[in-house]
């Protein structure tokens, strides 16, 4: 039942702008028009792989729109149908399927036997990615990043579960290369062992953060997400001047023309923390 | 009854109850409200409501409440917890032994279910030191004293230094909410002693760190307790309801995924015997 309601929401809110001429805001495909445009959609796509992935690259982009991204995915999703041992195609799945996913959206492919929408588990491009080419480092992030998104979104029941096969594609990730997007990985595996459960219930532990870290914005200082998190890891510890220097290096970052819709989020995670810090350091 | 007067008041007694039950309809029932007061964790509120919303689904669907008949509240310390015995006047309270004895009297409350937590219903708190740096307690007076249960000096003075020692005097306490870190100081000599619970003390034993410690004193195997409830909020049958809820948790395959996120092995009738034992002491 839940997930039908998710489908419900699907077919309402993706916007289909690139594929129908208009692109009024408020006004949504109906179910039929959906299926109809998706169909039309992976009809009209070159039905060879690498064509397909030259379209989802020029499409896909971090600051790109919702429009361009989705038809990214779309595109990846029907290389990943023709060639499932098509790691590149499984990673450029797995790296807009996650985009969608951070930006809000519910992301789904067009299933061309059942000719229906499907909903994705985004995890299982990044698992195929890795397991066709265990050693880039981008497809281990990737795998890792919809990991935490999934274990976000599932019953709380079962977090606990998942978070150690999460930290492992982590440390695979630095292991390899830790300086993708500005230290990516350094500034996840430390909000992790920010969030988890602290020990002994889990693996979380403000120390480590506090180290990856204190890497993290050494080496990486442009990125606001390295500095607040480091506040944040800061404040565990207790030391809050430290953390507020770091909070207004965090805010000071924050560059619209450079993250775009995600500013906004960045700015309102680094005031819900900056309120925290404050009120620890009463 | 004049036929006159009964034709007015029945349909006034039937709009009545309809009126009433509309009214009542959507109000959260007082037996049916409970606080969970985990005081020495780093939880937020906001960070711990999916969680408690979860136990609170699995005990409604359990019990048979409707979804807005019932409320939980969540308090990640003492001070705010006591203050929601006082005004959210829950009939069920999870909240720390300490808490409990200290709030027993005047919030008669009564003990309802005991935790199983490392196959044991029973804690045993130990004071952990350097390897040959203290010998007992009484070299470590005036020491700092760290863990993440330091905040109730009166628990700690009357139960688990069983009244041997005035713990606010004899130490420096450091309550900090990571036992991890309370741990580590002692380990690198910025903490002279560190309190630990039994599943720190267990899980302690998997780090590195454990050979660089000794226990210099443990306490008695104390109850754990689990969750109280006030009694007369709630009825005998409900009561009887809550902690049948409550026990069969962890072996139904719904309750047993919440169980293993709490690292619960399960709960079992509270044992008056165990907690006069502790009332005895505390109240000495």
């Amino acid at each position: 039942m839940h997930d039908n309601k998710y489908f419900a929401a699907v077919i309402y809110s993706i916007a289909l702008c690139g594929l129908l001429s208009s692109c009024t805001p408020g006004v949504k495909a109906s179910p039929r028009e959906s299926l109809l445009s998706m169909n039309w959609e992976y009809r009209h796509f070159p039905n060879e792989a690498e064509p397909l992935l030259e379209i989802a690259e020029s499409l896909y982009s971090e600051n790109g729109t919702l429009e361009d991204n989705t038809k990214s995915l779309h595109a990846a999703c029907k290389a990943v149908d023709l060639e499932p041992d098509n790691a590149r195609a499984q990673h450029m799945a797995s790296r807009a399927c996650f985009w969608l996913t951070d930006y809000g959206e519910l992301p789904f492919c067009y299933d061309m036997k059942n000719l229906e929408n499907k909903v994705l588990n985004c995890t299982d491009f990044g698992e195929k990615a890795i397991k066709l080419e265990p050693d880039n480092a981008e497809y281990n992030l990737y795998y890792a990043l919809n990991m935490g998104m999934k274990i976000q979104k599932i019953n709380f029941a079962r977090q606990a579960l998942n978070i150690m096969p999460l930290i492992n594609a982590l440390k695979q990730t630095i292991k390899i290369d830790e300086s993708i997007h500005e230290g990516e990985p350094l500034r996840v595996l430390a909000a992790i062992y920010l969030k988890a459960p602290p020990w002994p219930a889990g693996p979380g532990d403000e120390e480590k953060a506090l180290e990856l870290l204190e890497k993290a914005v050494q080496k990486y200082p442009g990125h606001p997400l390295n500095h607040m998190f480091y506040a944040e890891a800061l404040m565990e510890v207790e030391e809050y001047e430290l953390a507020m220097e770091e909070i207004n290096n965090a805010r000071n970052l924050v560059d619209p023309a450079k993250y775009s819709w995600r500013s906004e989020k960045y700015l309102n995670m680094i005031d819900k923390l900056d309120r925290k810090i404050k009120k620890e350091a009463e | 009854m004049n036929r006159n007067l009964r034709n007015i008041l029945l349909p006034a007694a039937l709009f009545l109850m309809v009126f009433v039950s509309l009214a009542q309809a959507g109000q959260i029932l007082d037996a049916r409200k409970f606080l969970v007061c985990h005081a020495s964790g780093v939880t937020s509120r906001e960070e711990a409501q999916p969680y408690i919303d979860g136990f609170g689904a699995y005990l409604a669907k359990k019990l048979s409440w409707q979804p807005d008949s019932y409320q939980v509240q969540f308090e990640n310390n003492r001070r705010s917890g006591v203050k929601a015995l006082e005004s959210f006047k829950p009939a069920f309270a999870a909240m720390t032994l300490g808490m409990y004895l200290e709030n027993e009297k005047k919030f008669n409350l009564k003990p309802l279910v005991m935790a199983r937590v490392g196959g044991k219903n029973t804690n045993k708190y130990r004071v952990l030191v350097k390897k040959g740096q203290y010998a007992s307690l009484d070299a470590l007076k005036g020491k700092m004293l760290v863990g993440n249960e330091l905040e109730d000096p009166v628990f700690l003075s009357k139960v688990v230094f069983a009244g041997k020692i005035d713990a606010a005097s004899h130490f420096k306490l450091s309550n900090t909410k990571r036992p991890l870190r309370a741990i580590r100081k002692v380990s690198r000599g910025k903490a002279d002693a560190a309190l630990v619970d039994g599943s720190q003390f267990e899980s302690l034993k998997s780090l590195p760190m454990f050979n660089e410690l000794q226990v210099v004193y443990e306490s008695e195997e104390l109850p754990n307790l689990g969750l109280a409830y006030v009694d007369g909020r709630a009825k005998p049958a409900e009561v009887d309801a809550f902690r049948s809820a409550l026990i069969g948790m962890c072996k139904d395959p719904d309750g047993a995924k919440i169980c293993e996120t709490f690292k619960l092995g399960g709960f079992e009738a509270a044992s008056s015997a165990m907690i006069e034992k502790v009332r005895a002491m505390y109240n000495k």
